[in-house]
């Protein structure tokens, strides 16, 4: 077939040069010619060579003048002739990269870019021959092997793609290409052909970030180089997407019988503004309230719920949306742990001071003040009575003026605040610097968030050190009191405190609040999934006047406050992070099963339904501890952890979707050449694979540039050769 | 002088009407290239008397016996010239060939006539052959001035006809020429090498020196077509439609060929070779010719 047909005429032009050579032979001239003996004798002698020189001549002039038309009516081979060509052609080496990430689900009239790539995909293998040889992967934010090595079992890879899923994951096609720039280099197969199917979506290209990667971007040369790689787009111009992004609960602690207020946040992912959304808020799979609102295009809104929790134990928490073209994210599950109270281990360092009552006298007090109900519940107890044993059941812990601490109860502390538990650590005249520093500083690495210097002492008028300065009100533990600092902050005095360095840039400490010597008085920082935070003065009236002025005791209950985590980040994982729970003494030796609940569940917890089958889990040893740990998290939802042996001990995480996935904004091939400019690719469409029923894949090829190519070569050739015969 | 010099250019020389003069204007202007006079040196031996005959040239008349014995006797020396030549000259058909100004005839003759009156001017006796496929003319050598007249009025009147067999001329004038002379053999050479060999063979077997000037047109030599051409057979060829630039290479190649065998052929039979072009100034050939007179002195 041809694009320009009506040029076929100029094929035509083909019988010039036989019709000047037939013209040339009219018009000749006469010559009387003595010499005639020479003459003949070359003649006879080259009559042969002569002719056939003649003949290629003329073909070659033929050739030209006919494919030039032929090139400018633009002819195109059809896939059927493509695989008949292909027939004759060496044994292909096929890899197949088929997009599985969640957007691949987005359902439109029955069908979802998924199906339409599983068929694109199995018509690829479709059109392979025996000899041929073929791999399957499933793409997402990681690539999974389902056919890992090159089969020639055509068929059992075909069935694989039928019964291949959507994951629940996000999108990172760049790892897919160095992964299969990878895959490829090992071939030994002249005709490689590596075949991705996906919905085009812009996040997953993650253009700038790739663009910049020179791993990437040697990966994808070597890959353009050697192989013939096709991309084949199966998504659909984006219609609009709403999800639920995020779902936090909105203080620090879930306590029975507080109010609980959770922040839902709802996100329209599309470029028109969204029609009525309605947001349905679950506890226990029980509808507690819902909220109408209206999101405008590319932006989110924030709602807010709330849930008196009446026991102690863990519930799940679900919020929805209706459902729309792509569901998986139109809902967002949370896993909390109410809790009857907060425990607060508080370790004196100095028992004995100021008649008996010690350091932490005024923290516990603090904490839990006579005569009013608190969330925390204070306990006190010597740097000696720092157990492992003990810590597991407390949320915070308080050390202050503690000189050191036993190897023993140094591992559980570390353990303690890695694991999501809260540290604070005053400083006082009994502390050893030297500990501190080296077990506790460790370079940067430990808990403290910086290390120890020497004590600063001030006396007299320089004694009145302001504690805070404006700026800090910034962060959360000082956020309450931003606006009063003329009648509470600013009344506090430091004395003596501890001057301390911080670890270099790029470390997790963050100074809450300073002196105004320029000394930081607060410094915090992350270790594991917990938070440390430490005072560089004293927790009683030693070194400053801060305990005895009434601005403290919303202090430490912010402070305090500020180490709780809210949802318990490790009950809250993200897609294909792994579970952990290290498990108290009595359920050392308990057997457990992890239950992915599914949208069918007789939970009462989450939407009745099926179960998926239990996994069992055998807790393993790790140090002085035992440990839960399950990864098989690649799917979305909520799961239950039980013990098998005995009843009870029930607990529950939650895994969601990418929030990024969501977005579904695609990107052109024409961006994806700029953006990457060594990328040679063909590029298809979902409508050319749907066209070839079941054929090979691919859009007509064109023929032009190959057909001018050839003329190219015959004109050069024409010219050597004409120079050479003498013509 | 330089005016003189430019009638050896074939070009200017065909303008001059003459073949007398053209034969003059020739050898003068050659004369005057050199630096020596080519006449002097060449001794003259009495021999005999003999009876003088009607005809004999008076100035020949030995007036001394004549006194003494009031008798005209005539001188005779042993060789009553320097030497005897023949100038042989095709006048074949083929010799009409002409690409440029001049045929081959037309140089072949202005060789000829120079040289005879080159040979005369120094009194050697000179005769004549025009053949083609038979010798169709034989003028007897006389070193007589008058008797160029004779030679240049032969080769005025010659027309190239017919078709060239050259072995049976060589055999024949070996039998006419019984005493040692030199043979001058202008020609085409457009016969079979083997045999035109065979036949120069038997004449050096009579002791004739010979010298063969070959004498090609200048599109014979560089075969210069380019259209298509019909290609017509001269002394009766056949024909041949051709594109010639396909047949140059190999046409030379044959060329060269026939000229190396004939070369050789010469050489072999101590026969002196000179190609000429019709291009080619007039003055070779008797540069070529006086060498070989030189050599036999």
């Amino acid at each position: 077939m041809f694009a320009q047909p009506l040029l076929l005429l100029g094929v035509i032009l083909g019988a010039a040069p036989i019709l000047i050579h037939l013209l040339n032979r009219r018009r000749f001239r006469t010559v009387a010619w003595a010499a005639m003996k020479f003459l003949l004798e070359s003649q006879r002698k080259n009559n042969r060579r002569i002719r056939f020189q003649h003949l290629l001549l003329l073909i070659l002039r033929t050739l030209i003048l006919v494919l030039v038309p032929l090139a400018m009516a633009r002819p195109r081979i059809a896939p059927e002739t493509l695989a008949a060509v292909a027939a004759s052609s060496p044994a292909r080496h096929v890899l197949l990269l088929l997009d599985h990430s969640f957007s691949m689900s987005c359902q439109s009239g029955g069908r979802s870019p998924f199906d339409e790539g599983r068929f694109a995909a199995k018509a690829i293998v479709d059109s392979l021959r025996e000899g041929d040889k073929v791999a399957f992967y499933l793409i997402s934010d990681t690539a999974e092997g389902v056919v890992r090595e090159p089969s020639y079992h055509l068929r059992a890879v075909s069935a694989e793609i039928e019964s291949a899923v959507v994951s629940h994951g996000g999108t990172d096609i760049p790892a897919a290409l160095k992964a299969a720039a990878e895959f490829m280099r090992d071939s030994s197969s002249p005709q490689r052909e590596v075949y991705l199917i996906t919905d085009f979506q812009e996040v997953g290209w993650k253009l700038s970030q790739a663009a910049r990667d020179p791993e990437f971007l040697q990966a994808v040369r070597d890959l353009s180089r050697t192989t013939e790689l096709v991309f084949i787009d199966v998504g659909r111009e984006m219609t609009g997407n709403l999800a639920v992004t995020d779902m936090q609960v909105a203080r620090r602690s879930v306590l029975v019988g507080e109010m609980t207020p959770f922040e839902v946040t709802a996100r329209n992912f599309g470029f028109q503004d969204a029609g009525k959304a309605v947001v349905s808020f679950y506890v226990d799979n029980r509808k507690q309230g819902s909220a109408a609102t209206r999101i405008p295009a590319r932006d989110e809104v924030r709602l807010r719920f709330h849930y008196l929790f009446h026991d102690q134990d863990a519930h799940v928490v679900t919020a929805t949306l209706d459902p729309d073209e792509l569901s998986l994210d139109d809902e967002r599950f949370l896993s909390v742990h109410a809790l009857a109270a907060v425990r607060v281990l508080c370790v004196d360092g100095h028992p004995d001071s100021a008649q008996g009552q010690g350091e932490v006298r005024y923290i516990k007090a603090a904490l839990a003040p006579a005569g009013s109900s608190s969330p925390f519940v204070p306990e006190v107890t010597s740097p000696s009575g720092l157990r492992p044993a003990s810590l597991p059941e407390s949320s915070i812990l308080i050390m202050a003026n503690v000189a050191l601490l036993t190897p023993d109860s140094l591992d559980a502390l570390e353990h303690f605040v890695r694991e999501g538990g809260g540290l604070v650590v005053f400083l006082g005249d009994r502390v050893d610097t030297r500990f501190y520093n080296e077990k506790l500083y460790h370079e940067g690495r430990g808990l403290l968030p910086a290390r120890l210097e020497e004590t600063v002492e001030k006396r007299g008028d320089d004694a009145a050190t302001p504690f805070v300065e404006p700026r800090a009100f910034e962060h959360p533990v000082l956020s309450l009191f931003q606006g009063l600092q003329a009648t509470t902050l600013t009344s506090v005095l430091a004395w003596k405190y501890t001057r301390v360095s911080l670890p270099p840039e790029g470390s997790e400490s963050t100074v809450i609040c300073r002196y105004s010597s320029g000394d930081p008085a607060l410094v915090e920082r992350r270790y594991g999934l917990g938070r440390t935070l430490l005072v560089t003065t004293t927790g009683d009236a030693d070194w400053t006047n801060l305990p005895q002025k009434p601005v403290f005791l919303p202090l430490v209950h912010e402070m305090a406050g500020f180490m709780l985590q809210g949802a318990d980040p490790r009950r809250n994982l993200r897609l294909g992070e792994s579970y952990r729970r290290f498990l108290k003494p009595p359920e050392f030796g308990g057997k457990f099963q992890v239950t992915r609940l599914a949208q069918a569940s007789g939970d009462p917890r989450v939407e009745p339904g099926r179960e998926e089958k239990p996994m069992p889990i055998v807790p393993a040893p790790q140090g002085p501890h035992f440990v839960l740990h399950f990864g098989e998290t690649r799917q979305a939802g909520v799961y239950r952890v039980d013990r098998t042996d005995v009843p009870g001990g029930v607990d529950y995480f939650a895994v969601n979707v990418p929030v990024e996935e969501s977005d579904l904004q695609r990107v052109t091939a024409d961006r994806i050449r700029q953006t990457f400019p060594g990328l040679q690719f063909r590029y298809e469409t979902q409508g050319s694979v749907s066209r070839h029923d079941a054929q090979p894949v691919g859009q007509p090829q064109e023929l032009w540039k190959t057909i001018l190519g050839a003329v190219l070569i015959l004109v050069c050739l024409e010219s050597i050769l004409a120079h050479r015969f003498g013509r | 002088m330089e005016d003189s010099r430019k009638y050896l250019d074939p070009k200017i020389l065909g303008k001059v009407s003459r073949l007398g003069i053209k034969a003059r204007l020739i050898v003068e202007g050659y004369i005057s290239g050199l630096h020596e006079s080519p006449f002097h040196g060449y001794s003259v031996e009495f021999a005999q008397h003999r009876e003088y005959v009607p005809g004999d040239d008076i100035r020949d008349v030995d007036w001394k016996v004549w006194a003494r014995s009031d008798r005209y006797y005539i001188k005779q020396y042993e060789e009553e010239t320097n030497l005897r030549a023949y100038l042989v000259v095709d006048v074949s058909e083929s010799m009409a060939y002409q690409s440029g100004l001049l045929s081959k005839m037309d140089y072949a003759c202005y060789v000829a006539a120079s040289l005879a009156y080159l040979m005369l001017r120094q009194q050697d006796s000179v005769g004549l052959v025009l053949f083609d496929e038979k010798v169709r003319r034989f003028v007897r050598d006389s070193s007589h001035p008058s008797h160029l007249k004779v030679l240049l009025q032969e080769l005025e009147l010659a027309t190239p006809s017919s078709g060239t067999h050259m072995e049976p001329i060589f055999h024949d004038l070996a039998d006419r020429l019984r005493r040692k002379g030199l043979l001058i053999v202008i020609s085409d050479l457009l016969t079979d090498p083997e045999r035109l060999l065979f036949g120069l063979e038997h004449v050096r077997h009579r002791r004739h020196e010979v010298i063969v000037f070959h004498v090609l047109d200048e599109a014979e030599r560089t075969f210069p077509f380019e259209e298509m051409t019909l290609f017509e057979g001269m002394e009766n060829g056949p024909r041949l439609f051709t594109e010639p630039l396909s047949l140059r290479q190999a046409y030379l190649a044959e060329l060269e060929s026939f000229i190396g065998k004939v070369r050789r052929g010469c050489r072999e039979n101590r026969i002196d070779y000179v190609p000429l072009s019709t291009s080619d100034p007039l003055d070779i050939a008797l540069s070529s010719y006086l060498a070989n007179r030189l050599a036999r002195s």
